[in-house]
């Protein structure tokens, strides 16, 4: 999974459990937050996704109770779910940080060409 | 009942599209997520929603299918495949040599009359690959690539259908399972004579309804029903009387030549009452064939150089 990174939702399920056990409704509004609205989860995605999480060991449930008759589920990450997020979140950097340093050298590039041509404006007036 | 009940069972309903196992376990949880998320006046499942569901459903379906795949015992299946594939094939020949030496009833002209060549191109090799099943895989890849030119010209002149595009299949796909499976040696060790019941049904049973199917002696729609409801017993039928592990790989094999005829069926059915049957898609199906018959030869190859000893 690692190799070829992962989709974004399930990035964000693993960013939401992140920060603690949460269950299937909370998760979904932790990833609106987090995504700032942009990734809003529904519950066919979300159940498809945890499964997938669980049968690969990334996701486990933590606990379980019911409220007001209806069964709510805790799901948290482990040990092997942690790995899979860190390193993804580590590739997600690394290309970061690889783009705004070639942006940084498209923009100084840029202002360099401006510069000159300015200078040449300059010394023809 | 009141808003949330009716809502509840539309959200239900629309679970139904999550396998049993998924719904067992996430089911009741979902219920609760869904009417969460829903405002206090919804009524319906919104399409958004509805198509969330479906979609995660199919999704959550291929993926358990898939699981199940992966334990298919695909050498045994492949096994299995090179004797009771051709067996069956040879049970439809049978059903329409007798019906040929039928002294009575009227004359008809069989459009697949090419058959014969190929029909024993497979029932052959099939006896020497007991004892020669390299030839045997061979044979079966001519035999295969002569009937897919067959058909094709065949195809250029008239119209084709479904059946002689599944019967060509068919030989590519034994050519595979007599070259890349460990052969029907193999395949008559693990076959039950409950099996061996099957096959002949199966064979028999497809050979009589095709002959049907040509002189329309029953509606086409009745035909059509029968024809897969005798593949839904064979498919059964195969998955009681051989391990699981063979079963589900034998019936996804058989179920690779019953492709074109189901589709020119459902075609033969949406065109009956319009203006006839004609249909480019028998002759894409040879497309299909020739690919086949080119991946058989490849793995044919492949094996002959793994089997040839190194100097």
């Amino acid at each position: 999974m690692t190799k070829h990174g992962i989709q974004e939702p399930t990035f964000l399920i693993l960013t939401a459990l992140a920060a603690g056990p949460q269950h299937g409704y909370a998760i979904m509004t932790d990833v609106a937050r987090i995504s700032d609205d942009r990734v809003r989860l529904r519950a066919g995605t979300l159940y498809a996704a945890l499964d997938r999480l669980r049968t690969d060991g990334a996701v486990d449930i933590d606990r379980e109770e019911v409220v007001d008759g209806r069964l709510r589920r805790y799901y948290r990450l482990t040990p092997s779910g942690t790995e899979l997020l860190a390193a993804e979140a580590a590739r997600l950097t690394a290309h970061a940080s690889v783009a705004t340093a070639r942006l940084r050298k498209l923009a100084a590039g840029a202002a360099h060409v401006a510069l000159r041509r300015t200078g040449l404006a300059g010394g023809t007036a | 009942m009141n808003g949330e009940g009716v809502l509840e069972r539309r959200y239900r309903r629309l679970l139904a599209w999550f396998p049993a196992d998924h719904r067992r376990v996430y089911g009741e949880e979902m219920i609760g997520v869904l009417l969460a998320s829903a405002p206090d006046d919804q009524q319906r499942p919104s399409p958004a929603e509805a198509a969330d569901l479906i979609g995660g459903g199919l999704s959550a379906r291929f993926r358990s299918t898939m699981t199940r795949m992966g334990e298919v015992s695909w050498r045994d299946a492949l096994a299995v495949c090179s004797t009771a594939l051709p067996a069956m094939l040879l049970g439809i020949l049978v059903v329409r040599w007798v019906r040929e030496a039928w002294p009575f009833g009227p004359e008809w002209t069989y459009p697949l009359s090419d058959y014969y060549l190929p029909a024993l191109a497979v029932a052959l090799p099939v006896l020497v690959a007991f004892r020669f099943r390299r030839e045997a895989a061979g044979a079966a890849i001519l035999a295969a690539a002569l009937f897919s030119m067959l058909a094709i010209r065949s195809a250029l002149r008239f119209s084709t259908d479904g059946l002689e595009a599944s019967f060509c299949i068919a030989l590519a796909v034994q050519a595979i399972a007599l070259t890349a499976g460990p052969g029907p040696r193999r395949g008559v060790e693990i076959m039950t004579w409950k099996t061996w019941l099957v096959v002949a049904a199966s064979g028999l049973g497809t050979g009589a309804i095709s002959q049907y199917y040509y002189r329309a002696l029953i509606p086409t729609g009745p035909a059509v029903l029968v024809a897969i409801a005798i593949l839904a017993a064979v498919g059964i039928a195969l998955a009681l009387t051989l391990p699981g592990r063979v079963a589900r790989g034998l019936i996804a094999l058989i179920a690779i030549p019953a492709v074109p005829c189901a589709v020119f069926a459902v075609q033969f059915m949406a065109a009956a009452n319009s203006n006839g049957v004609g249909s480019p898609f028998p002759n894409l199906v040879f497309l299909i064939v020739f690919v086949l018959v080119g991946a058989a030869t490849g793995m044919a190859l492949r094996q002959q150089r793994r089997s040839r000893p190194t100097a």
